[in-house]
């Protein structure tokens, strides 16, 4: 099994191991994408009372910033009002939930060791956050095909050759810091997967172990 | 998601797709991204509409396949606390009146 990936524990928990330097990453990216959300990484949830009462705003405008706006995104193509009414009764709720996700995975990263351990309960959550953090960085690095996120896993996997040249060698890291998110979730996704009722046929598509 | 529905009784020599829009007239659309995993995708359609595992793999090959899938049917209001459902778990959905898209 793969650096990184979780398995499944005796207890029924999920663990996955990550040096210092990797949680610390995480830790940056979760917290930048926190901010994003208009959360704060001190909070200790999402679970403001404060929040709920702003529920009953007016008009909230789309988000300008095209990461921002992928995580709390339109919900008509074609008709503003329904678009504008939606993000009216709903944004502010999706804000808090995003940003509670975010910083009980952030818990998640701190308070571990080199063993995260993840209980059953709380892993939609926390595979919530890891798809919001992808999003973004996703965003941020350009990828809007699957052609995009191919050339990403082979720029972690493989660098580039002109990599000394300005730019190259951060997007590089943002590459391997992704797949490294990419690889946490989809190992703890397919756990998940395990953990529902009437799911014993074998599926093609399950990785190897 | 209800297979039957409760049909007015002036609306009985409607056919059964118009017996369906009316009952149904809304509908949330899942849209495919190169993001999120065909594992996850499956997962959410799995444990928020309880949908068993063959039909949860189909809507998401059709979601990754044609870009597009059709995953609920139901009133406005019901079609919003599903794409705001989908939002939360970061896939990107939207809601349309009945044969809008089509």
């Amino acid at each position: 099994m793969a650096a990184g990936a979780f398995e499944a524990r005796v207890d029924g928990g999920y663990v996955a191991h990550l040096d210092a330097a990797e949680r610390g990453v995480l830790v940056a990216v979760v917290d930048e994408v926190v901010e994003l959300l208009g959360g704060d990484p001190g909070m200790s949830d999402g679970d403001d009372p404060l929040e709920m009462v702003r529920l009953g705003a007016s008009l909230v405008p789309a988000p300008t910033d095209p990461a921002l706006l992928r995580l709390l995104p339109d919900a008509s193509r074609a008709d503003a009002a329904v678009a504008a009414e939606f993000r009216r009764l709903t944004e502010e709720e999706l804000r808090s939930t995003k940003v509670g996700n975010l910083l009980r995975l952030r818990a998640a990263l701190v308070h571990a060791g080199p063993a995260m351990v993840v209980q059953p309960g709380e892993a939609p959550g926390l595979a919530a956050a890891l798809t919001d953090l992808r999003l973004v960085l996703a965003e941020r690095l350009g990828v809007s095909t699957e052609a995009d996120a191919d050339e990403l896993h082979r720029l972690a996997v493989q660098g580039d050759p002109a990599e000394a040249e300005t730019g190259e060698v951060t997007r590089r890291f943002l590459a391997l810091v992704y797949d490294l998110l990419t690889l946490l979730q989809d190992s703890l996704v397919w756990l998940m997967l395990d953990g529902l009722p009437g799911d014993d046929e074998p599926d093609p598509r399950r990785p190897p172990r | 998601m209800p297979t039957t529905a409760t049909v007015p009784l002036e609306d009985t020599r409607a056919d059964a797709v118009e017996q369906t829009e009316a009952a149904h007239p809304w509908v949330t659309i899942v849209w495919n991204d190169p993001v999120n995993l065909m594992s996850y995708v499956t997962w959410v359609f799995r444990t928020y509409f309880g949908f068993p595992r063959t039909r949860a793999e189909h809507l998401m090959m059709q979601v990754h396949t044609q870009g597009r899938a059709t995953v609920s049917h139901g009133t406005l209001e019901q079609m919003e606390t599903d794409a705001q459902a989908m939002h939360g778990f970061g896939l990107w959905a939207t809601v349309e009146p009945t044969g809008a898209g089509h």
